[in-house]
């Protein structure tokens, strides 16, 4: 369903990504690792237009578009069968948080307001908010902001929503919460590429993690596999290293 | 001492004086503040979005402008209009002279010229006041430019703008002062013009002083005033 072939991406002089070749099934739920710095982030920012990637191409649902030289309405095609769930949560901060969801269909897309308002409490309703709906995000916790932001995200039917380390700015204490609702939604058959340090989450919900270190995929597989027998030896490292924190604590 | 009197009655009487001016500095101030406000608005936004070309060249003007005094500001415009529109008229082939052009308006030209510079750099810092991700979930949602800026941005830069503005505004009333170089009579030209009559400038000083004060204390009232009304995030 996407798939990208021979993305670059530069900041000046720094080459963040170096050359992704990433094919997505429709349902699948992906998770990227890797060390911070390794361009797992940069990548979910190029597939949402948020950053231009330099070169590569890319196909979501539609004909193969060659990444530097797309159009505003080829971009925007891309952007609207794409939804982004941030590390900060990035709710709007002047609007409630039924506002927020229903933002993007109705000023971006025209649909009606009562339509809108309806689709809007359904997908707050999904992620256990429907009672907060009136709340501003500052009286929300974390928690609460992040699953408002996944309603938002699945608001406009995306065909993959993109989720960029959507537990790391929260109290471990709030991070069951988000990665049930995400949970639920991958069992919903939800198309779904996480960046992640969970993992837990990887091993258990992901149908396939990649490995990414210095803008390159070192080792993809399935999350048991890759865990358990890693190949590479900057995959057991990073393995290593993390599984050790996630342990000792 | 030289048999110097303080007369309360002249002060009085200047203080009405100034105060028939009043309508004239708000001209003077007002216009150009509605001009700075909406070109000083694109002004910041081409700047805030980084637009390639219009973003340098603002930046450009905007140094250019708050580099030169307000007072050369509007003597170059005066005397570009009293010299150089008739013959520029000419070249273009219009049938106008500068002899139809009122000084007020040249004043509030120049001032527009220099408020625009002045509120432009208060508003961009609004602007950028609001967090990046704000900017990013808007066009993560899909919003366009005008429609990020209108629905999420521009409400969020209020609270901030609010007070900026309000200052702008008390330095554009006390600012307009400089329109009387070109010989347009405000608060400062009424009443020195009564004064010089009589030749008591300490009173006039005084009356104008009291009549700008009580501008800028309205004016600090009002913007009080809008910064309780408008939500902070």
């Amino acid at each position: 369903m996407l798939r990208i072939q021979g993305l670059h991406k530069a900041f000046g002089k720094h080459e963040v990504l170096k050359g992704i070749d990433l094919r997505v099934e429709k349902g699948e739920v992906l998770v990227l690792l890797g060390p911070s710095g390794s361009g797992k982030t940069t990548l979910l920012r190029c597939i949402n237009f948020l950053e231009r990637a330099d070169r590569g191409s890319l196909a979501l649902g539609g004909p193969e578009l060659y990444l530097r030289h797309a159009r505003k309405r080829d971009i925007l095609a891309i952007q609207r069968r794409t939804a982004m769930v941030f590390q900060s949560f990035n709710l709007f901060k002047n609007m409630s948080a039924l506002e927020n969801v229903m933002e993007g269909l109705v000023t971006a897309r025209k649909v009606p307001r009562t339509e809108a308002e309806a689709t809007s409490r359904h997908f707050l309703d999904k992620v256990g908010l429907l009672d907060r709906c009136d709340a501003f995000p500052p009286q929300l916790s974390g928690g609460q902001q992040q699953r408002v932001g996944i309603a938002r995200a699945l608001a406009l039917n995306p065909e993959v929503i993109l989720f960029d380390e959507p537990t790391s700015a929260l109290d471990p204490e709030r991070v069951g919460e988000v990665l049930g609702v995400m949970r639920q939604l991958a069992d919903e058959g939800q198309t779904m590429i996480v960046v992640t340090h969970e993992m837990a989450f990887a091993r258990d919900i992901a149908d396939r993690v990649i490995f990414m270190d210095d803008g390159l995929f070192v080792e993809e597989g399935r999350p048991l596999d890759v865990f358990t027998r890693p190949r590479e030896e900057r995959t057991r490292q990073f393995l290593k290293r993390v599984l050790l924190e996630e342990y000792t604590i | 001492m030289n048999g110097f009197t303080f007369d309360t009655g002249f002060f009085l009487h200047e203080i009405i004086v100034g105060t028939r001016f009043v309508p004239v500095v708000l001209l003077l101030s007002l216009a150009p503040l509605l001009a700075g406000l909406g070109l000083g608005l694109l002004v910041a936004i081409a700047r805030v979005l980084k637009l390639p070309v219009l973003s340098q060249l603002f930046a450009v003007l905007v140094v250019v402008i708050r580099g030169i005094p307000v007072v050369l500001i509007l003597t170059i415009s005066y005397l570009f209009t009293n010299l150089g529109f008739g013959p520029l008229a000419a070249t273009l082939g219009l049938n106008a002279g500068s002899s139809g052009i009122s000084y007020t308006v040249v004043a509030v030209f120049g001032l527009s010229l220099s408020a625009t510079a002045y509120l432009s750099e208060a508003l961009r810092s609004a602007l950028e006041s609001v967090q990046a991700g704000q900017f990013e979930a808007a066009r993560s949602v899909g919003l366009s430019p005008a429609q990020m800026f209108r629905r999420v941005i521009i409400p969020q830069a209020l609270p901030v703008a609010i007070p900026l503005i309000g200052n702008n505004l008390i330095s554009l009333i006390k600012g307009s002062s400089v329109a009387s170089v070109i010989t347009v009579v405000e608060i400062m030209g009424g009443t020195l013009l009564e004064a010089t009559r009589s030749y008591q400038f300490l009173e006039a000083y005084l009356a104008a002083a009291v009549v700008y004060w009580a501008l800028g204390f309205a004016t600090e009232r009002l913007t009080a005033l809008a910064e309780s009304h408008v939500a902070k995030y």
